[in-house]
């Protein structure tokens, strides 16, 4: 099971060392960038649409 | 929030921004390529050239992509305000898509140069106060063990694209009701 692990770690750290040779960006900015910055903003974005379109339906509840 | 205002934070600034931020990049690393002694010697190598090649149609695609973005912005803020009735509203809006991309062309180039001359310190610090975070969550502070890989693959593989897909299908699925709700509302009051 650890190998597992292991393996599935370091073969997301070769596709992020892959993206930070293509982008020119470094190792460290890469995954700062896509899994720091990108994937929480997506989160917060979606839920704060999500929660938008939740009070939308409640005042068009109250019209119906 | 208004027709205006969404035009202009959420297709103008917030995307304008990110991209800039990119091109700056992009750019930096262009220009620091650039002006490698090699190239005036022609003494490059073919790996050398071939990365400078790279990261121009990096620049390129990212050039036009920026510029047609900003007029785009620019055309339908314009075409927006024309009904605003508020006339502070309208001029600022309208000289700020003017004044605010000149601004940002004749800061570019500085900015760019300097963005790839240092490196990134917050980004570097914030990085690695991550990693100490997940070494911490994985039960050993400041060691590279099991628990770390684990902490690391469950938050980051795991839950996040979980909370990602998850409030993308629950927003989608409200917005559906919501247009049903809305057009049943429609056809009574017609």
């Amino acid at each position: 099971m650890s190998d597992l692990i292991k393996t599935f770690f370091f073969e997301c750290v070769e596709i992020m060392r892959f993206l930070s040779a293509y982008t020119f960006f470094t190792y460290k900015e890469i995954n700062t960038i896509v899994f720091l910055l990108i994937e929480p903003f997506l989160v917060i974005l979606f839920f704060l649409l999500w929660r938008f379109e939740k009070n939308k339906n409640k005042k068009l509840r109250k019209l119906t | 929030m208004s027709k205006l205002k969404k035009q202009f934070w959420f297709y103008g600034v917030i995307p304008i921004l990110i991209l800039y931020f990119f091109a700056l990049h992009f750019w930096g690393q262009n220009l620091t390529l650039g002006f490698n002694d090699c190239l005036p010697n022609r003494s490059c190598s073919d790996f050398f050239m071939k990365e400078l090649q790279r990261s121009q149609n990096f620049v390129y695609i990212i050039s036009i992509l920026i510029f047609s973005w900003t007029i785009w912005n620019s055309y339908k803020v314009f075409q927006i305000s024309k009904t605003n009735q508020n006339k502070k509203i309208k001029i600022i809006s309208r000289v700020s898509v003017i004044i605010c991309p000149i601004i940002a062309i004749l800061l570019f180039p500085f900015i760019a140069l300097e963005l790839a001359r240092t490196p990134s310190y917050l980004m570097n610090f914030y990085y690695d106060l991550w990693v100490y975070i997940l070494q911490s969550l994985g039960g050993a502070p400041g060691k590279f063990g099991m628990g770390y890989y684990i902490a690391n693959i469950v938050l980051f593989v795991i839950i996040q694209p979980i909370l990602i897909l998850s409030f993308f299908i629950l927003w989608i699925k409200q917005r559906k009701q919501n247009a049903l709700i809305q057009s049943e509302l429609n056809l009574e009051d017609q």
